[in-house]
């Protein structure tokens, strides 16, 4: 009897001396990969997330990856990812193609959540970001980010029908797009409503109703933003929107909100045409 | 093997010397490398021969700038005349400008009488946009497989030709691609050195993205002073195939028509940056495919092409929906002079045949012929539609363009094309290149390949001689 007992207690001790990330937390990444709209000539647009680690600790900790939404993973190997004391690391260089979810239908577009266990310490950036990708060769040039947006990290899900508050999904004055997306984190299919409406006088600008499979990430596209005019008493400016996404089964959501609508004086301020809410929850 | 170590190597090519009086014959291949570890920014050309005693240490061929790549050869076996017993490579060479892969750019053609490598360069470019007076000047950059072929028409022998492609710099619409054709011979002033002449004509209806252009020439005369020779190109956004030709030595080229993909078949060209074969189609974790032409000029003359007739391979999708669609290597042929009655026209006489079977994905395809005026095509294939597996495989077509058998190739390894690193941010895909070759040496007996082999270790080339 005396002996297991030891056993355990000597695993106990190894663990503490070896396991960086004891007190680690589960977060879940947006991960995707899409090319873009081809306007003219050469260049085209593509979208991807990159996601980065910062460790603040002395020492090496290390990330663990569980697993993936939308089919099963390419290749499970790296299964971590190792963050040196004071440096930054993108997931991206180190994975490579990785943890893409096979299976997928479209060949040009792949959308999918990325279960993490990160270790305390950790500051993590998941970025929306637009490349320009020069198409006139056979193999294509990529000339660059072309500018970003951070994305949220999520913690955990929020339990079914509660509903999912995004404030902030405009871009100011200009005609603008929305985006939803939502992960479903259940066996079952869910059916997930979605309402852009009008801050200043709560009244819904559009509307949709979608189901998302299980254990997938999809994304609403382009809902409209409406126009700006608010009924009597408003209660703030006219172009604040936000969106309301209610799911039946426990979730993740977003919303990013895209316009190519240009500044109407040239130069006056930076072309902001696309955004994703931050919103502090308490 | 003709080349293995550790950096990524890609799109090779092969050809042989060939000496008529003794029959001696030096084969060389020449390919891109990326040099420097996985993810290395910078290419270089490496070129080796084989005299029979097998391949030879890699050269490096680098050139005035930082980067070249995507070498074509060619043979000039005369035993007389401009530049006899040598091999000819062209490529495109650039260094990178500020904030842009592409910069000061130039067409290099380099040749090898045996005793050693020499470029010219044929066209530079600063690869920049700049105003001059109220204009803007698109400088362009030439980045794509520049073709070169030696002719071997009695009234041109030992003419050099090649075009390439002049894409404009900053992707504005308002600046169009160009078709860019040079001619090296000692007849025409200033004799011996390259001489630019006109641009092959872009198609008449409009382009929705001219690629690939590949210059070939016939082995008979066609009668008048200069001989003939041909250009092939794809024109990616309206599925076409476009042929020119020309009688005087690319002083000018005359339209000899094209074949409608989208019309005329179901087929549809893979196009950048679409052009990709993905794991189960998941976007990411692909293989750079996009269609580009492997063409030859066959002079034999059999009985339905007196005059020889062109064959053409390339990839493309089997079907209009490229996410449903698989990527196969389809079989052209263009037939100078048809015998045709009461009256034929020059045109594409035989295809689109497929060269694979339906349950794979394909790419790259090379082609060449042997000496019964049959063709010879190698590709690169998918193992399984699960992983990005591969092996390079063979057939032999018949010269009307049927498949008559797979040529066997015991040598031949599965490669798994993740062993080089993934292109792009996001994540675009891995790429061996946009072509393989196949050449087909004179009185031997099998066919040459030169294609990527990473089964084992990074950037292999490796040489796989079948049978047919």
């Amino acid at each position: 009897m005396r002996a297991p007992f030891r056993a355990g207690v000597v695993i106990v001790v190894f663990a503490l001396i070896v396991t960086p990330t004891l007190w680690a937390a589960p977060a879940h990444v947006i991960r995707f990969s899409a090319i873009g709209a081809h306007v003219a000539g050469c260049d085209s647009l593509a979208w991807g997330d990159v996601l980065t680690f910062y460790n603040s600790t002395a020492g090496t900790v290390t990330v663990r990856i569980l697993g993936i939404s939308n089919g099963p993973p390419s290749n499970l190997s790296p299964d971590h990812i190792d963050l040196p004391p004071g440096s930054v690391i993108s997931a991206n260089a180190l994975l490579g193609s990785s943890w893409f979810p096979i299976g997928n239908p479209q060949a040009t577009s792949a959308l999918w959540i990325m279960h993490l266990e990160v270790p305390e310490g950790v500051v993590i950036e998941s970025r929306d970001e637009m490349f320009d990708m020069y198409i006139c060769n056979a193999e294509p040039g990529f000339l660059g980010s072309l500018g970003k947006v951070s994305l949220p990290v999520f913690r955990d899900a929020v339990p079914a029908n509660q509903p999912q508050v995004h404030l902030g999904t405009d871009l100011g004055v200009k005609d603008a797009r929305i985006n939803v997306g939502i992960y479903n984190q259940s066996q079952s299919v869910a059916n997930a409503h979605i309402e852009v409406r009008r801050s200043c006088d709560n009244s819904v600008v559009d509307r949709r109703d979608v189901q998302v499979p299980p254990d997938t990430l999809i994304q609403a596209g382009a809902l409209r933003k409406g126009p700006d005019t608010c009924l009597a008493n408003p209660t703030t400016q006219g172009w604040l929107r936000y969106t309301v996404v209610t799911v039946d089964q426990p979730s993740m959501t977003f919303a990013t909100v895209i316009s190519g609508q240009l500044n109407l004086t040239p130069g006056l301020a930076p072309e902001v045409g696309l955004g994703a809410p931050a919103n502090a929850r308490f | 093997m003709i080349n293995s170590d550790v950096n990524e190597d890609r799109e090779p090519s092969i050809t042989t010397v060939r000496n008529g009086v003794t029959h001696a014959e030096t084969q060389y291949s020449a390919w891109m490398q990326f040099y420097g570890g996985p993810n290395a920014p910078n290419f270089r050309i490496m070129a080796a021969s084989n005299n029979g005693g097998g391949w030879s240490v890699a050269t490096t061929l680098q050139g005035p700038r930082a980067n070249n790549g995507d070498p074509l050869l060619s043979p000039n076996n005369y035993l007389g005349g401009l530049n006899p017993q040598t091999v000819y490579l062209s490529t495109a060479s650039v260094s990178p400008g500020p904030g842009t892969p592409y910069g000061d750019n130039g067409l290099l053609v380099w040749m090898n009488n045996g005793s050693g490598w020499s470029y010219q360069e044929v066209e530079s470019h600063t690869g920049t946009s700049y105003s001059v007076g109220n204009q803007i000047i698109d400088d362009r950059f030439l980045i794509d497989k520049p073709s070169i072929v030696v002719s071997q028409d009695p009234n041109t022998a030992g003419t050099v030709y090649a075009t390439y492609l002049r894409n404009p710099v900053n992707g504005a619409p308002s600046f169009t691609q160009s078709i860019g054709f040079a001619m090296l011979d000692d007849v025409t002033p200033p004799a011996g050195q390259w001489k630019i002449r006109a641009n092959v004509p872009n198609p008449p209806s409009g382009s929705g993205g001219l690629q690939s252009p590949i210059v070939v020439v016939p082995q008979i005369s066609h009668g008048g002073p200069y001989g003939r020779v041909y250009v092939i190109y794809l024109d990616w956004g309206f599925h076409r195939i476009y042929v020119y030709e020309s009688d005087d030595k690319g002083f000018s080229c005359d339209p000899k028509g094209y074949f409608d993909l989208l019309n005329d078949s179901t087929i549809r060209l893979a196009v950048s940056p679409e052009g990709r074969i993905c794991v189960n189609r998941s976007a990411g974790d692909c293989i750079i495919a996009a269609s580009i032409i492997s063409a030859r000029y066959n002079w034999h003359e059999v009985s339905d092409t007196p005059s020889g007739s062109i064959g053409i391979v390339l990839n493309a999708w089997d079907g209009p929906d490229v996410n449903t669609a698989k990527m196969h290597s389809y079989f052209f042929r263009w037939n100078p002079a048809p015998t045709c009655n009461p009256v034929c026209s020059p045109g594409f006489d035989r295809g689109p045949f497929a060269l694979t079977d339906a349950s794979l994905d394909s790419w790259d395809p090379a082609i060449d012929y042997d000496p019964a005026g049959n063709y010879v095509v190698s590709w690169y294939r998918r193992t399984d539609t699960s992983t990005l597996q591969y092996k390079t495989a063979f057939s032999y077509v018949l010269n009307g363009g049927t498949l008559d058998h797979t040529i066997s190739c015991p040598t031949c390894r599965t490669s798994d094309i993740r062993r080089y690193a993934i292109i792009g941010s996001p994540p675009y895909a891995y790429s061996i290149g946009d072509y393989q070759d196949i050449w087909y040496p004179s009185y031997l007996g099998f066919a040459a390949s030169a294609t990527v082999d990473i089964a084992t270790s990074y950037g292999d080339i490796a040489a796989f001689n079948v049978v047919p």
